[in-house]
């Protein structure tokens, strides 16, 4: 049975990409590669380079797509950028009649290794072992003499600490959801004249009784996204980018995007405080409360120091006291807690969440957080 | 003409400097045909390298039919590309089938494909005393300009494929890129003034669409999904050196100096040293060192 070629490569990439990549994607590549003289891609360094035209739109996660790329064909020379002569010899590929036979990337197959690539399309390369939380948790427990199936059984969450690939949430379907509670349309009359309009009616009528202005749709909506960095946070930085990408696709929204560290600074008490631009190069932030409107929704992404295991009475007073002031701005501010409830022993985490509703960023919560809690009322 | 960029083997494709004929162009609907009228002076287009990844990338654009995003650094080439493929496919007729699109912070999607001058309309509709002009106005085609998309998805067919640069995307606003989506995918767009009148590429005749962007700004993933992609790495000190020697050739010719045997490898080097070692001293982050 024929097999796509590069077709195992292509989910393997997609499914690791932080562009979304559509199916058409594949099909274009296919056109190329039936449609093109491709016997001067010799090496998978060329083979690289040309699925790159296809594949990757942005330039930022070129090194991604090349680590993708080499554990996807066990090529460690692109990470380590050798070329000594006996591995570009050992790179180059058979090349002859290229769309005369059957399965296309049969040849890619290394003169040297005959064997070893003989399935690239369909074969999806063993993964490296993944950092699995759970087994990470129940390892450390056994280690520690702690009893492990009630530790198995508390924790119902199963998610990888910093696989991009195994995000707890799909970013598509959040930002459907998400758009169509953030978008709020507004028609108002611009100072521009509506020609065509004014055309018609005096077409029409044959005389014109009032200058007709054009009506412009206007988004009022504004996005926030407040994040905490560095620290235990590190492990959650994929979330971040992850809820990052997915806001930006919110068209008509007005999307800031801000870090802190454990919590923002405050510069004049209930009134002020710094916010550090996630854009390079940006200036520092100070809030106000005329920047925002009660239509801003307000995302907080942070394990409100679940990760310490101690309770920081300091961190509680001031996360509380700048809780208290997105709230009294807009009802839609939401707190995302990459740490679930369950994990939480006594900490900082543990006690905010019984005054700040935290939800976890998985599929099912970030629905409810959208669609079904109500907000509480300014 | 050619389909496809041929390198013949070499790594580099050179297409040489030339003067191409320039043309004023309307697009009469009553034919539906582009009338081609030619314009003095003659245009030049100057010479161009074109890297075996680079001709790959376009070659991979003509036989997809999709749009080439294209990035690079400032002065790396990004703009003169499209003119180049042009004068390498057509050479002193490249302006029959080569339209640039420069895009503004105002432009908007529409602009590209056409203009409807309304304020003419009225005016000729308002004038009673001429007949010409009141059944003039009575006819909107009479007031339809194409833009450059316009121009391109008419300029070609089978043989002879159009090519349109839509040169800094980034610059316009937010929604100008998904205002291009049906455009770009389906090669057509809709004339709302003139009862549902579609302006469209003919079969088998997509024009060849390169989009240059300077990274302004990021570009909405849906548009993404329509493009190929292909950056313009930093030059190396070879490739400057050819450029060089390409350039200062064409300085000469110029000049009508057939033989300029005083050009010297080692001078032209040496040139290229200084050049680099000019703009690290500047502090200028451009295309022209690796």
């Amino acid at each position: 049975m024929p097999v796509a070629p590069l077709w195992g490569f292509f989910t393997y990439i997609r499914d690791r990409s932080p562009v979304p990549l559509s199916i058409d994607q594949y099909f274009y590549l296919l056109q190329a590669i039936h449609r093109m003289d491709l016997s001067y891609l010799q090496t998978k360094k060329d083979l690289l380079r040309f699925t790159k035209l296809f594949w990757l739109p942005d330039l930022r996660f070129e090194k991604q797509y090349d680590s993708v790329f080499a554990s996807f064909m066990d090529w460690d020379s692109i990470l380590k950028h050798k070329e000594s002569p006996a591995e570009v010899a050992s790179e180059v590929f058979e090349h002859k009649a290229f769309v005369d036979k059957e399965h296309l990337e049969k040849q890619f197959r290394p003169i040297d290794e005959p064997k070893q690539k003989e399935q690239i399309s369909i074969k999806k390369p063993e993964s490296k072992p993944l950092v699995d939380f759970q087994l990470l948790v129940k390892e450390t427990q056994s280690t520690t003499g702690v009893d492990e199936p009630s530790i198995g059984a508390m924790i119902p969450h199963d998610f990888v600490l910093s696989d991009l690939a195994i995000v707890p949430f799909d970013r598509r379907h959040f930002v459907q959801r998400l758009r169509r509670k953030v978008e709020t349309t507004e028609q108002i009359l611009s100072d521009i004249l509506d020609l065509p309009l004014i055309v018609n009616r005096f077409a029409e009528t044959g005389f014109i009784d009032d200058i007709i202005y054009e009506t412009q749709d206007t988004q009022k909506s504004k996005v926030v996204l407040l994040a905490d960095r560095f620290g235990s946070m590190v492990a959650h930085e994929f979330l971040e980018h992850h809820f990052d990408q997915s806001l930006r696709q919110i068209p008509y929204c007005d999307y800031q995007h801000y870090f802190f560290y454990n919590w923002p600074k405050e510069i004049t008490e209930g009134i002020h405080y710094e916010l550090q631009p996630a854009r390079k190069g940006a200036e520092v932030f100070y809030t106000s409360k005329h920047h925002w409107d009660r239509n801003t929704w307000f995302l907080i992404l942070s394990d409100a120091g679940a990760h310490s295991g101690v309770v920081n009475r300091e961190r509680m007073k001031h996360t509380m006291k700048f809780w208290k002031y997105l709230q009294s701005i807009s009802s839609h501010v939401f707190w995302i807690n990459p740490v679930p409830i369950e994990y939480m022993e006594d900490c900082t985490a543990s006690r905010l969440q019984m005054s700040i509703p935290m939800v976890h960023p998985d599929q099912h919560s970030l629905n409810t957080m959208i669609f079904e809690r109500k907000p509480l009322p300014v | 003409m050619a389909t496809l960029l041929d390198l013949k083997g070499a790594q580099e494709l050179q297409v040489k400097s030339q003067l191409v004929h320039d043309f004023d162009i309307n697009y009469d609907f009553k034919t539906e045909s582009l009338e081609l009228v030619p314009r003095l002076p003659q245009k030049k287009v100057s010479t161009y390298l074109i890297s075996r990844e680079l001709a790959e990338a376009v070659n991979a654009a003509i036989v997809t039919g999709r749009p080439l995003l294209i990035k690079g650094e400032p002065g790396s080439g990004k703009t003169k590309l499209a003119q180049a493929v042009a004068a390498y496919f057509y050479g002193d007729q490249a302006y029959r089938y080569y339209f640039e699109w420069h895009v503004k912070s105002k432009s908007k999607a529409r602009d590209g494909g056409y203009t409807f001058d309304h304020v003419a309309r009225l005016r000729d509709a308002t004038i009673t005393s001429d007949e010409v002009a009141r059944a003039k106005a009575s006819d909107p085609s009479n007031y339809v300009a194409l833009g450059p998309m316009g121009h391109a998805f008419k300029a070609g067919d089978a043989h002879h494929k159009s090519i349109l640069l839509i040169d800094e995307i980034d610059k316009g606003d937010i929604d100008f890129p998904n205002d291009l989506l049906l455009e770009l995918d389906e090669m057509r767009f809709k004339i709302n003034e003139m009862q549902d009148t579609y302006i469209y590429a003919p079969t088998g005749g997509r024009p060849l669409v390169f989009i240059t962007s300077n990274d302004e700004r990021e570009l909405p993933p849906a548009f993404l999904r329509r493009c190929l992609y292909y950056n313009i790495p930093r030059f190396t000190k070879e490739l400057l050196v050819t450029i060089a020697a390409g350039k200062m050739k064409e300085f000469y010719e110029e000049l009508d100096i057939k033989d300029p045997s005083e050009i010297s490898k080692q001078s032209l080097e040496a040139f290229v040293d200084e050049f680099i070692k000019l703009k690290k001293r500047g502090g200028h982050q451009t295309a022209f060192y690796q």
